[in-house]
């Protein structure tokens, strides 16, 4: 439909404009000459071909035919004279048009020198001349006039028609197309120069002769001189046009009633000489004007330029220098900048946050009394006229600037291109602040997690000195380095420890040590613990040293504090030794018969021995010889009780000596000996296969008896119920492993139940009614304590074997 | 009293053995020692006799020669002395001809006592 419309809107216009430009023609035409002296309606087709895109043509031919007809229908001519008549207006007007469509495919403008003299060439000279040659000849067939005097006639009034018409209506286009309007004062100076015009050529060419320069003949024409310039200077291509319209005008209205502007020629030639005056006097000037236009806009795009480069240049200083938390006063700043220069009323900025799909804005600014409908969040609000640059940030997501006007505008090119360059701009400050928050955001991470840290963090580089230490220095005793708020940046901190040597600190020779090995990389990390005499307390600290991943080295020192730690592991300790006890004590519990048989029988022996004695001394020769030996036996059997007794003390002892060096065959045979007389009682027959010369052990000695006694009474409590010549115990020592030594005691008993072979060492885990359950449970957390393991499988094809494995004792140098 | 009577002593205890020995030789009695019941059920006393025999000895313990004489059907008469506190026989058999029982350390008193009594006996 639109389209159509449009159709019937160009063929209307072109009909009336062909219809006035007709009437204008044929009412300056010398009758009965067919030829006008201006002749609008080719021009005016011309013109109009020229606005009008290529598909629009058909109607302007079709409107301005029906113009033709009609017009020169009504003036009663011949149809023969009219059609060729049309078709020769028709092939000037396609010559024109065709000529500076052809020359200039693109946008034609009236600034631009190219494009003023292709109008001149085609439409001014080429166009007229070449159909005028045809024109006559139609004009000569049909109403047998001199052909040359028509061409004449028509070329002049056709040139004077194109030059006067096409630049104006060309003007005038622009003028509606574009958004420029002429300002007051150059409509009242359009008026002035008009009114100017028509005065002068009123007195030039019309009957007032006495105006001449002395000794110049025919001076009139010169007086207009002056005010062609004055509009070609001021008002360009189109104000030559108007210019040259009012004199030709004023200039064929007065031939026609006879005055001539040149009175030595004819009435006829006098115009002729007219027209051909104002097309020579016009086509320089429409070039100069063009130049001028030209220079203008020079001029205006270069201001134009400065003045986007200075806007950009402040923009993109702002974001050089602009602060996090002003950055939006700094985005609302810049958008104001971009929409003063641009005479925006709204400039949005907005940007994709991560992980959303629609554009949010970031900043924006107003014209204070902007009146716009949308708001400028809404993306599917924009308008038509709303320029809109996208962008991309970082990551694809995507950012976008939309400048708005309150009234309809059409966008240059020059107007996208600057938009662009201030979305990239803009761009980069999204991304930077982007970056800078992240920034921020790990550098205020790490800050806290080191702040957070119950630990002296320091991180030293390769030559020890200090680079990073977190602010908690002032809660931690850093003993041997001096006082704690010394480890600061800066300082040396293997030379705080080389004076902690020189003072005589002990162990901070290993410290040193054990930091320049993780610096110099002989050592993957270091770990040390020490002790801190307070004045009423003493606290625990570990120093760790770990190497800094990077790539000129360093390391990462922790001290922290872990005295509440080592407090807990005491406090196991300290149970783990009362359960010990507790266990040892329900032993010997168990125990208490087979050792009275043990002290009985030294105690037997002693009575037994003094009643003797006491005999032999009452005889009347007392047998001295006998007595001696007696008394010999006693202080044996004496100090065989003793060893009963201390035996069974050091077994009860609660021992915390340190770990000491341990034969593991001589303390079986000890625990052995206690067992002795109860393995007796029991009737278990216990055999030993000692492999000799196994490595020590180290450990707590009453801590691996209790292993050694808990395992044995385990053993033979398991063969209680066996036949007596099945009551079997076996112990048997051997290294195992290379690194450690293995004890395995083995029970010819009814074996384990089948899944219990773990439940065995639980506490309070008993198959015995009278049993606590202590036993394997206390000897594996002794077994555990020392760093050995212990387990239990079965024995071969009946009874149970555990096997208690400790780590061998380093081969000592010393 | 015509003959000496011949004490047997049966203790694993070297120490004990010897002191009881020593005790036994002041008073006159012929003594035999013997470091196991087995060596002991070995023997073919002479009478009048008597054995003092441990109670706790690692193979053969006094409660199992007490058996084995019973099954030897052997009437030796026997004083059965033992350092544990509870001298009862643990599986509750009786000794084939107990002449006695008798706790460690023993009172030579007591243990002539018994020693006299076992000699009345035959």
């Amino acid at each position: 439909m639109r389209r159509r419309r449009s159709f019937w809107l160009v063929a209307l216009l072109a009909f009336v404009g062909y219809v006035a430009g007709a009437e204008l023609g044929l009412a300056l035409r010398f009758p009965p000459a067919t030829t006008s002296i201006l002749w609008p309606p080719n021009a005016i087709l011309a013109a109009a071909l020229m606005l009008v895109p290529f598909s629009r043509w058909p109607a302007c031919f079709l409107g301005t035919f029906a113009a033709h007809l009609l017009v020169q229908l009504y003036l009663g001519w011949q149809l023969t004279l009219i059609l060729p008549l049309f078709v020769t207006n028709c092939f000037e007007a396609l010559l024109a048009a065709g000529g500076v469509r052809f020359f200039v495919p693109g946008r034609l403008s009236l600034r631009s020198l190219r494009d003023v003299i292709v109008v001149i060439g085609c439409a001014g000279l080429l166009a007229p001349i070449v159909s005028s040659f045809a024109d006559a000849a139609v004009v000569r067939w049909a109403q047998d006039e001199a052909y040359w005097r028509v061409w004449q006639t028509r070329v002049f009034s056709n040139t004077l028609s194109e030059l006067s018409f096409v630049p104006l209506i060309l003007a005038g286009a622009g003028l509606l197309t574009s958004r420029r309007r002429l300002s007051q004062r150059q409509v009242i100076e359009a008026v002035l120069l008009g009114a100017a015009l028509v005065f002068v050529s009123t007195l030039v060419l019309g009957s007032i002769r006495s105006l001449t320069i002395p000794g110049v003949p025919q001076t009139p024409t010169v007086f207009l001189v002056p005010f062609f310039l004055w509009a070609a200077v001021r008002f360009g291509a189109g104000g030559i046009s108007s210019a040259l319209l009012i004199s030709a005008l004023i200039a064929s209205i007065s031939a026609i009633r006879g005055t001539r502007a040149f009175v030595v020629l004819s009435p006829d030639n006098s115009l002729i000489a007219l027209q051909l005056y104002l097309i020579l006097l016009s086509i320089p000037l429409f070039i100069v004007s063009a130049l001028i236009e030209e220079r203008r806009q020079a001029a205006a795009d270069l201001a134009r330029r400065l003045k986007f480069e200075q806007v950009l240049r402040s923009i993109t200083a702002t974001f050089v220098t602009f602060r996090r938390d002003e950055f939006q006063t700094t985005v609302a700043s810049c958008l104001q900048q971009i929409g003063d220069y641009l005479d925006a009323d709204r400039v949005v900025l907005m940007q994709q946050r991560e992980g959303q799909e629609r554009l949010e804005a970031t900043g924006r600014w107003s014209r204070p009394g902007a009146a716009l409908p949308n708001p400028p969040e809404a993306t599917n609000a924009v308008r038509d006229h709303d320029l809109i640059t996208p962008f991309n940030l970082q990551d694809g997501l995507r950012a976008a600037l939309t400048i708005s006007t309150s009234e309809p505008r059409a966008w240059g090119p020059d107007e996208v291109a600057e938009s662009a360059l201030f979305g990239k701009v803009l761009g980069n400050a999204l991304a930077r602040e982007r970056t800078e928050y992240a920034l921020q955001a790990s550098e205020a991470m790490k800050t806290a997690i080191l702040a957070s840290l119950s630990s002296l963090v320091a991180v030293i580089d390769d030559a020890g000195r200090v680079i990073a230490v977190n602010d908690e220095s002032a809660r931690f005793a850093v003993p041997m380095a001096g006082s704690a708020n010394q480890i600061v940046v800066g300082v040396s901190y293997l030379d705080l420890y080389r004076r902690a040597i020189e003072r005589g600190s002990v162990g901070a020779e290993s410290i040193l040590r054990g930091i320049d090995d993780v610096l110099r990389g002989a050592s993957p990390a270091f770990y040390f613990e020490y002790r801190v005499e307070g004045v009423d307390s003493e606290t625990w600290h570990a120093l760790s040293a770990v190497p800094l991943l990077r790539a000129t080295g360093g390391a990462v020192i922790t001290h922290t504090n872990i005295t509440e730690r080592r407090l807990y592991e005491m406090e196991a300790q300290r149970a783990r030794q009362e359960l010990g006890h507790f266990a040892r004590l329900a032993t010997m519990g168990e125990l208490t018969a087979s050792l009275a048989h043990q002290l009985n029988q030294p105690l037997a022996g002693i009575l037994s021995n003094a009643q003797a004695a006491k005999r032999y001394l009452d005889r009347d020769e007392p047998d001295l010889a006998e007595v001696k030996a007696i008394i010999t036996d006693i202080i044996e059997d004496d100090r065989r009780a003793a060893q009963v007794i201390r035996r069974v003390r050091d077994v009860l002892a609660k021992d915390i000596s340190p770990p000491v060096s341990i034969d593991i065959n001589a303390l079986i045979r000890e625990v052995a000996q206690l067992l002795k007389s109860d393995s007796i009682i029991r009737n278990v027959n216990i055999s030993f296969d000692l492999t000799p010369g196994i490595p020590s052990v180290r450990g707590n000695r009453v801590d691996l008896q209790q292993v050694v006694l808990n395992l044995l009474v385990n053993a033979m409590e398991a063969v209680a119920d066996q036949p007596i010549p099945s009551k079997v115990v076996r112990v048997r020592s051997e290294a195992y492993e290379s690194a450690f030594v293995r004890l395995v005691v083995e029970d010819s008993g009814p074996g384990l139940a089948p899944g219990s072979e773990t439940r065995v060492f639980e506490p309070f885990y008993t198959t015995k009614p009278s049993g606590m359950g202590m036993g394997l449970a206390v000897a594996r957390a002794i077994v555990e304590s020392h760093g050995g393991r212990v387990w239990t499988d079965r024995n071969g094809n009946y009874g149970a074997a555990f096997h208690v494995t400790l780590p061998a004792a380093p081969v000592s140098a010393s | 009293m015509t003959r000496p009577a011949t004490i047997y002593v049966v203790d694993d205890d070297v120490a004990v053995r010897r002191s009881i020995e020593r005790l036994l030789h002041s008073e006159g009695f012929r003594v035999v020692t013997c470091n196991s019941a087995a060596e002991y059920l070995a023997l073919d006393p002479e009478r009048p006799c008597c054995a003092i025999v441990d109670l706790q000895m690692p193979g053969m313990t006094g409660y199992d020669l007490t058996r084995a004489l019973k099954a030897a059907r052997r009437n030796d008469p026997l004083i059965l002395v033992s350092g544990y506190f509870d001298a009862a026989p643990v599986d509750g058999s009786a000794p084939a001809s107990p002449i006695a029982v008798l706790m460690k350390p023993i009172e030579d008193q007591v243990l002539l006592a018994a020693i006299a009594d076992a000699l009345a006996r035959q």
